[in-house]
């Protein structure tokens, strides 16, 4: 019955991997001809880049992990304590992304002294989209956790 | 365990053997082992009734509780 759902995902997946490499190239290319544009923050440039990459790099580290946990659903085996391990590295990525964006805002607002009202609103964004994904991931994983122990108990049963 | 699965005493009687017992309750083998040692923790009560049918007998026949010993 899921066999469809997972497939298509799967499917999505790889397209929303596909893009992110794309925006992983565009971010220098925008950032730089930014740079050009206004040469006073052409310093910003290869640090913002850095940190956009990585920021895209943590979403892609998340959608290879959701792959692996669509595997083990696949396998019937998504409720097995190894499942958390790899729920622990979606919510690392949340976490680590979350502080980089919410870092380079910070950064662009009060140190640099640059910001527009997307600046200005796109950090409360950032933080309460980044926090609110983080929180729901843990409170997704205590789910999987009981989950887990429920299975398991019920496995001895005879 | 304080609740003990007195099987050998019924299968004995009823001369069975495990693995025949085992395809009549429609359980593995190693449940039925499982059974038989003490290592179970939980049994559906549809495997109970099953067991009641294939050995005749009530679940009083086959379940003993013993007090535990004092640690």
């Amino acid at each position: 019955m899921n066999k469809l759902a997972i497939q298509l995902l799967r499917v999505a997946l790889v397209v929303l991997l596909l893009g992110t490499v794309l925006a992983q190239v565009l971010v220098p290319v925008y950032a730089s001809e930014v740079g050009t544009r206004f040469p006073e923050v052409a310093y910003l440039v290869i640090p913002y880049s850095v940190a956009g990459i990585l920021v895209i790099g943590c979403g892609q580290v998340a959608l290879l992990v959701v792959w692996r946990l669509l595997s083990l659903v696949d396998d019937g085996v998504i409720f097995t304590r190894s499942a958390l391990r790899w729920v622990d590295v979606i919510t690392a990525c949340a976490a680590v992304s979350t502080v980089l964006s919410a870092g380079v805002l910070i950064h662009l607002l009060f140190f640099v002294g640059i910001g527009g009202p997307s600046v200005v609103l796109g950090l409360p964004a950032s933080l309460a989209g980044g926090l609110a994904f983080v929180l729901l991931m843990v409170v997704m994983r205590g789910l999987l956790e009981s989950a887990i122990a429920d299975r398991t108990e019920l496995d001895e049963v005879i | 365990m304080a609740v003990i699965v007195e099987l050998d005493v019924m299968l004995a009687r009823r001369k069975m053997s495990v693995g025949d017992f085992a395809n009549a309750v429609g359980i593995t083998p190693a449940n039925v082992a499982v059974l038989k040692n003490g290592r179970a923790r939980a049994i559906r009560f549809a495997t109970l009734e099953s067991i009641c049918r294939v050995l005749d007998c009530q679940p009083g026949d086959i379940l003993r509780w013993t007090a535990d010993p004092p640690a």
